[in-house]
């Protein structure tokens, strides 16, 4: 890389960087997905329940299929919005999200800058991107939203404050600015990495990240009861997933900051580790600190909302401990109530991720019914004496047959010609089966009856007869069982 | 005329200057001529960007991304925030009630440019070394910083404490 | 490139920060504009830096100060403008005149 950034600039080392650009920005789109995803997944975990699984294998498609949903969603703009700025807010907000990225190196010869105000430079862009949230926040013309940016705003500006301080140190020991230099300063063991020597630093640098990214317990802007969900309540389709989508970009790239500056960046922990590729050891750490920001945080297991039998537990723990934080940052008082709070929250939360899953894996596990559920009915015409028994006691009259003489000439008595059954008004009573002397007719386990027309729920002989899955094995023809009747 | 203004924009650094000042220079104008006040908060944004990037060209980069970082970050913010401290959505900046202050004031500014102009015109500056080498300027202003200019860094972080603490204090409602 | 451009340049982003700075009656609008000409200073002290007589790094480390000042002056300006409004209701610079009464 150090080779073409030194070359005169031309068309050629233009195209070469541009194809770099676009191939770094499917990089993080791909990161920015499976990040949620992985949120998803784990926030699920923490609520007893197993997460997205539905669209493509495990559910890997999910964050997929969403963006896809907000792409081709309608745009909306309210009314009385600040039309012109209402558009240019998501912009303006990713486009620096995106540009700071451009700084970080990820290998000892893959960068895409050599800054030598490395460190200024990703402050300075992060702080365009607060003109984004404000501004999307004033032009929706929503008292919400402009609450929401106007705390974003305020929380992103003073954290960015502690942010930079808690970098300072280490620009001092290493003399430079440059994000390269400083990762070069940290060879030959996790003993010579900065975060040691910078312990405090360190400490405040992850918080004050946690903040800049609004992630639990810092997400006043988003305070999801008060605010709605803060700036971006107006936005839908893919304004709003501008705005997703430079959240997550920053996530990367705070995650890929602290990597560089406090933890080594390509540098391998051990000596006898050096044969491993730095171009690994990066992503690897940015992976771990995500899972850091979304365990210590507790991200969205904060949301008591969610519906999951087991969550209550575990939001609740959260929401009072995030209530608790509230308090207590306005109020300026901190110390080791706080800590506490944090620790019993992540105690909850570490519980929950192992207890067992309340939510069922249906329809890949079938349901398991109990013995007596009502279910759509199977038929089966070889035992049908056409005795118009169930179509007359149906309460609905959904049942409709007729019958034909026996073609076997030597029987006497009819079979069935037609059998059809009308799930648009059959209210699966049960009543049926009960009265039928024969057992032609009996009850399934089977429950799903959605289609794309009413036409399809009228349901004929041959579909009820090939309708033989998960036939129920108790029906009315063994004595009473059970119930009053036992009793009685 | 047009031979020089071709021959001005063939040259890389030239045309940077030539377009960031364009925007520069129209981002101005907006901030004037706009009605609202957060349109007029991002034109002059949109000219401290493309100032900072005329910095850059200039060789100072540290300056540059600093007047991003204060200017096009900070300041724009502050500024929005006080306007919606301040101000109640609905009311556009309306038209001028003194026509006559605001003609003199035109004309007044453009004398100034005229006469500017002129002393820029027919100045002769002309270097007596060669320009710094841009490289490392950080580490430079750093040492430059820490060393000979020591003491106004110092009386700057007095004076920033001060008006920090200021501000808090003029902002505070006084019932609290 | 000589210096002219960029002297040119400053002044006149310095004469349209003075006719704003007069002419506006919104109190913020003129801090902007008076943001505008310390921006056309800084802008040239830089090109000094590098085109003046005696090229260095004193421009670019006095456009810093700059900076900085410009920073505290806005940060008080406005705590002055948010004072003023909450007595007055109001921030129109034209209304500012209780000394004079």
């Amino acid at each position: 890389m150090m080779h073409f950034l030194e070359q005169p600039f031309g068309w050629s080392n233009f195209f070469v960087f541009l194809l770099l650009g676009i191939v770094m920005l499917l990089i993080v789109l791909g990161f920015v997905t499976y990040a949620i995803y992985f949120e998803r997944k784990v926030i699920g975990w923490m609520q007893f329940r197993i997460g997205p699984n539905r669209t493509g294998p495990l559910g890997l498609l999910q964050s997929v299929a969403d963006v896809t949903k907000l792409l081709i969603k309608e745009d909306t703009i309210p009314r009385k919005a600040e039309r012109q700025l209402f558009i240019l807010a998501p912009v303006i907000t990713f486009i620096p999200s995106f540009a700071a990225i451009a700084v970080l190196p990820f290998a000892s010869n893959l960068f895409f800058a050599d800054l030598d105000v490395g460190i200024l430079y990703y402050v300075a862009l992060s702080g365009i991107s607060t003109i984004g949230i404000v501004l999307g926040g004033w032009a929706s013309n929503n008292k919400y939203a402009l609450l929401g940016g106007m705390r974003s705003a305020a929380q992103m500006i003073s954290y960015e404050v502690p942010l930079v301080i808690s970098v300072v140190g280490i620009v001092m020991m290493t003399g430079t600015l440059n994000l390269r230099l400083i990762v070069e300063g940290q060879a030959g063991g996790f003993w010579h990495w900065n975060f040691i020597p910078q312990i405090i630093g360190f400490v405040v640098f992850v918080i004050a990240g946690i903040s800049e990214l609004n992630r639990t317990p810092f997400d006043l802007p988003e305070a999801e009861s008060e605010l709605v969900a803060g700036y971006h309540v107006e936005y839908s389709g893919f304004r709003f997933a501008f705005f997703m989508l430079a959240e997550y970009v920053y996530v990367f790239a705070i995650a890929s900051l602290t990597t560089v500056l406090f933890l080594g960046g390509w540098q391998s922990p051990l000596p006898v580790l050096d044969f491993i590729p730095g171009i690994i050891l990066v992503p690897a750490q940015i992976f771990v600190h995500r899972l850091f920001l979304l365990l210590a945080a507790r991200d969205a297991a904060a949301h008591p909302d969610r519906p999951a039998h087991g969550s209550r537990l575990a939001g609740a723990a959260a929401a009072r401990d995030r209530q608790h934080f509230r308090q207590r940052d306005f109020n300026g008082i901190g110390g080791w109530g706080r800590m506490k709070g944090i620790m019993k929250g992540l105690g909850v939360t570490f519980k929950a991720m192992t207890a067992k899953k309340v939510t069922y894996a249906y329809p890949d596990v079938p349901l398991e019914m109990p013995d007596r559920f009502r279910g759509i009915q199977h038929f089966e015409p070889d035992k049908c004496i056409v005795c118009n028994m169930c179509a007359k006691i149906c309460p609905t009259e959904c049942i409709t047959l007729t019958g034909k003489p026996n073609p076997d000439p030597e029987k006497k008595g009819k079979v069935i010609d037609t059998y059809d059954i009308n799930f648009e008004i059959c209210i699966l009573c049960d009543l049926c089966t009960e009265v039928c002397p024969t057992e032609a007719i009996v009850m399934t386990n089977n429950f799903e009856l959605s289609t794309y027309s009413r036409d399809e729920l009228f349901k004929d002989m041959k579909w009820l007869t090939d309708n033989n899955e998960n036939v129920r094995k108790e029906n009315n023809s063994a004595a009473p069982k059970g119930g009053a009747k036992a009793n009685a | 005329m047009l031979d020089r203004l071709i021959g001005f924009l063939s040259s890389g650094e030239n045309l940077v200057f030539f377009v960031f000042s364009l925007v520069a220079i129209c981002g101005a104008i907006f901030m004037i001529s706009l009605t609202r006040v957060v349109h007029m908060v991002m034109a002059l944004a949109l000219t401290f960007l493309s100032l900072g990037g005329i910095y850059i060209t200039l060789g100072a980069e540290f300056v540059g991304w600093v007047q991003v970082l204060i200017y096009a970050g900070a300041i724009t913010i502050l500024m929005i925030f006080g306007i919606m401290m301040t101000r109640h959505r609905g009311e556009a900046e309306t038209e001028p009630q003194r026509p006559w202050h605001n003609g003199l004031l035109l004309v007044g500014a453009i004398v100034l440019f005229g006469i500017l102009f002129y002393v820029i015109q027919n100045a002769t500056i002309t270097p007596q070394s060669a320009p710094v080498d841009p490289k490392d300027n950080t580490l430079q202003i750093g040492q430059l910083l820490f060393n000979q200019y020591v003491i106004p860094f110092e009386i700057m972080s007095v004076l920033l404490t001060v008006a920090f603490i200021g501000a808090i204090v003029v902002a505070k409602r006084e019932e609290d | 490139m000589s210096i002219t451009p960029y002297l040119t340049l400053a002044a006149i982003l310095f004469c349209i920060g003075l006719y704003g700075a007069l002419s506006k009656k919104n109190a913020i609008i003129v801090l902007l504009s008076i943001e505008l000409m310390l921006n056309a200073v800084n802008l040239n002290l830089i090109a000094f830096a590098k085109y003046g007589p005696k090229p260095g790094l004193a421009g670019q480390i006095f456009s810093l100060f700059n900076i900085t000042v410009a920073a505290a002056e806005v940060a008080v300006g406005i705590a002055i403008l948010i004072n003023l409004y909450r007595n007055r209701g109001t921030t129109d610079v034209t209304d500012m005149d209780t000394m004079k009464r």
